[in-house]
């Protein structure tokens, strides 16, 4: 005879139907899957060439004004350093912002005085994936 | 093309990362996707606020990106289900202050009762047994929903899990016997 407690636990249990997979389970996460794979390194490469094409074309107009400019030296000195310094790091602020706010905190260090902390940003982040040391380890 | 239906998991993914031939990955899918389903699904719980279906596909998206981990030093599919297990706990975890609460439109008329009052009594009861298998520890609570609410044996709860049968017995036990303790605290009688 079937004990009260499972009785009751399957009646609980019942009042929603065990659910079943979809007919195009595979087919979803094979199209997950390929959406993300080229999402991944297509997305890092073409921010790269489009960094490199923005880099020339920022290098190319700022020689062409700064050599027409009838600026002092000084004057123009400080725009080649403005330009070298903030392009730069303008673009890879689009592209890596922590790395960005990392390379600015290290820039801000003598003139804040004291040695700061390293930045939380600027750390090397831990992998989310665990290595697993042994067989017992479980995955994530 | 893939390999064969009859080459066993371990070669199948050795070949996948040689290949990464998207049939073969197709292959390890369709062989484990109904099992890995009714994890999830056993994890989740009827009550749970999340879709099977779709942790199901977050599952076997990660193990392609986690593919290169497997070491081979266990069998995939131990490897798989214990991925899925893991997952899927994380997830009902982060979704837990949504399932506390076991919905009232789930326990809805109940076809046993034989008037309204007796009707309204037993929504109660298993109203506060839903919320007492809810809490249970989250092993006991999925070998509950696997073996109660999807109707597998202890046989295949045990190979799915990784554990010896008398385990998943002594789970099922364990689980009886905390819902009838704490059932009793809650006034249900007729559980003895």
């Amino acid at each position: 005879m079937e004990d009260p407690v499972e009785r009751l636990i399957r009646r609980t249990l019942g009042r929603r139907a065990p659910p079943k997979p979809g007919p195009m389970l595979a087919d979803d996460v094979l199209r997950r899957v390929a959406a993300r794979q080229p999402a991944a390194g297509g997305r890092r490469g073409a921010s790269r060439r489009w960094l490199m094409a923005s880099w020339l074309m920022t290098a190319a107009a700022s020689i062409e004004v700064l050599a027409r400019l009838p600026w002092s030296d000084g004057a123009r000195t400080l725009a080649w350093g403005l330009a070298l310094v903030l392009v730069p790091l303008a673009y890879s602020a689009a592209l890596w912002p922590d790395r960005a706010l990392g390379f600015l905190v290290l820039c801000a260090r003598p003139l804040l005085g004291g040695p700061l902390d390293e930045p939380a940003a600027a750390s090397p982040r831990w992998p989310s994936g665990h290595r697993s040391r042994g067989a017992s380890r479980a995955p994530s | 093309m893939g390999s064969p239906p009859g080459t066993d998991d371990e070669a199948v993914v050795a070949a996948y990362r040689r290949t990464r031939d998207p049939d073969l990955f197709r292959l390890l899918v369709e062989r484990h996707q109904e099992r890995v389903f009714r994890l999830v699904a056993s994890i989740l719980g009827p009550f749970a606020d999340l879709d099977a279906e779709e942790l199901t596909q977050e599952v076997f998206v990660r193990v392609h990106e986690r593919l290169d981990t497997f070491r081979g030093e266990a069998r995939f599919s131990t490897w798989l289900y214990r991925l899925t297990y893991n997952r899927t706990i994380d997830r009902r975890r982060r979704a837990r202050l949504r399932t506390e609460h076991v919905p009232s439109e789930s326990l809805e008329e109940s076809a046993t009762s034989t008037g309204p009052l007796e009707a309204a009594l037993d929504r109660e009861r298993e109203r506060v047994v839903a919320r007492l298998i809810e809490g249970l520890p989250e092993l006991y609570r999925s070998v509950v929903h696997m073996h109660y609410w999807m109707d597998q044996s202890i046989d295949e709860i045990a190979e799915t899990l990784g554990i010896p049968a008398g385990t998943v017995k002594s789970y099922l036990s364990r689980a009886r016997q905390r819902l009838r303790e704490q059932a009793r605290v809650q006034g249900i009688q007729g559980l003895e």
